[in-house]
């Protein structure tokens, strides 16, 4: 049997977790463009991905699936654009100690659903032990005009079994029958 | 009080203040006089390997924001590459369009110079003089 391979991209605030995301679940080693950091975001963290990420996790003996980590800046948005280019959804990740965590929600949702053939996304809120707000019905309460269609998690990117759910409910969302060998 | 001046400071951008202005007038000049060696050379800007402008030297039109994202982007994935296909160090990117050429050449470690060029560029002497211009504005980064 021919080996299917399904795409998702990973996207998000700056130092949200999609780098550490896919290094935790990917079967390969990542294929990473961290370059130092010496915009706005250089207290957060040393590195940032400037091009892409790449990973790969099995899903079964003959069914892969393609992670691609976008940057976060929206002077990196061009690359959203490429990165989205295939993709079955797109997993969005919010820092929820940044500023304005809803607001970012708000411009990834907008900036994939138009790249994005299909409505497949569902959003990772991280550092939820760091800032409390806005709380997970904040979210909910923004993400009502979708009428459920956006699953919501809280998320710890470095577990790779958490960040495992959120691929598997994104490929559910795509296709029932992807997961049903799980 | 003290640690957080000290923790401003360290947060401080690295390309601001006297220093860097002057820094950044000499880069410009080096740009200016680069540009003006040859007649091929259309454009030429420096920006961080993140993707934010530093100097610029562009001809109308062009974003240097975006010029700079898109540079960043490029030379970092070709730097992946090269070690991806095991294939040593960068030297330069070279892009070639109907309409010339885009060079990107590493400025030290922090930096980027990218070119624009007329499709008839001698090519050999551009990625020579890129280089050298990289490595005087590198001892000003």
């Amino acid at each position: 049997m021919e080996e299917s391979q399904l795409k998702i991209v990973f996207a998000g605030s700056v130092g949200a977790g999609k780098t550490t995301s896919i290094r935790a679940i990917s079967d390969i080693e990542p294929f990473e463009t961290e370059e130092a950091v010496t915009d706005e975001t250089r207290h957060l963290k040393e590195t940032t991905t400037v091009a892409m990420d790449y990973g790969r996790m099995n899903l079964d003996s003959d069914t892969s699936v393609q992670l691609y980590g976008a940057p976060g800046q929206e002077r990196f948005q061009f690359m959203w654009e490429i990165l989205g280019q295939g993709a079955l959804g797109v997993i969005i990740l919010i820092k929820n100690n940044a500023d304005d965590p809803l607001g970012h929600l708000d411009r990834y949702i907008k900036a994939f659903s138009s790249h994005l053939q299909t409505r497949g996304i569902v959003v990772g809120v991280t550092f939820t032990d760091i800032s409390q707000r806005p709380s997970l019905s904040d979210y909910r309460e923004f993400l009502k005009v979708f009428k459920g269609t956006i699953p919501l998690y809280t998320l710890d990117a470095r577990k790779d079994d958490m960040v495992r759910t959120l691929v598997k409910t994104l490929l559910y969302r795509i296709d029932p029958m992807l997961t049903t060998t799980d | 009080m003290r640690k957080d001046t000290l923790k401003k400071n360290q947060h401080h951008h690295p390309y601001s203040g006297n220093k860097w202005t002057m820094n950044r007038d000499e880069i410009k000049s080096i740009l200016v006089g680069f540009i003006n060696k040859s007649s091929h050379i259309e454009s030429a800007a420096v920006m961080t390997r993140d993707g934010i402008p530093l100097v610029s030297c562009l001809t109308g039109g062009v974003d240097p924001g975006t010029l700079s994202a898109v540079s960043a982007s490029l030379l970092s994935l070709a730097n992946k590459t090269l070690s991806q296909m095991t294939k040593g160090k960068l030297q330069q990117v070279l892009i070639q369009g109907d309409e010339g050429f885009v060079l990107l050449v590493g400025v030290g470690d922090n930096a980027v110079l990218s070119i624009t060029s007329e499709p008839d560029s001698k090519l050999g002497i551009l990625l020579h003089e890129a280089k050298l211009s990289a490595r005087k504005i590198a001892s000003l980064l």
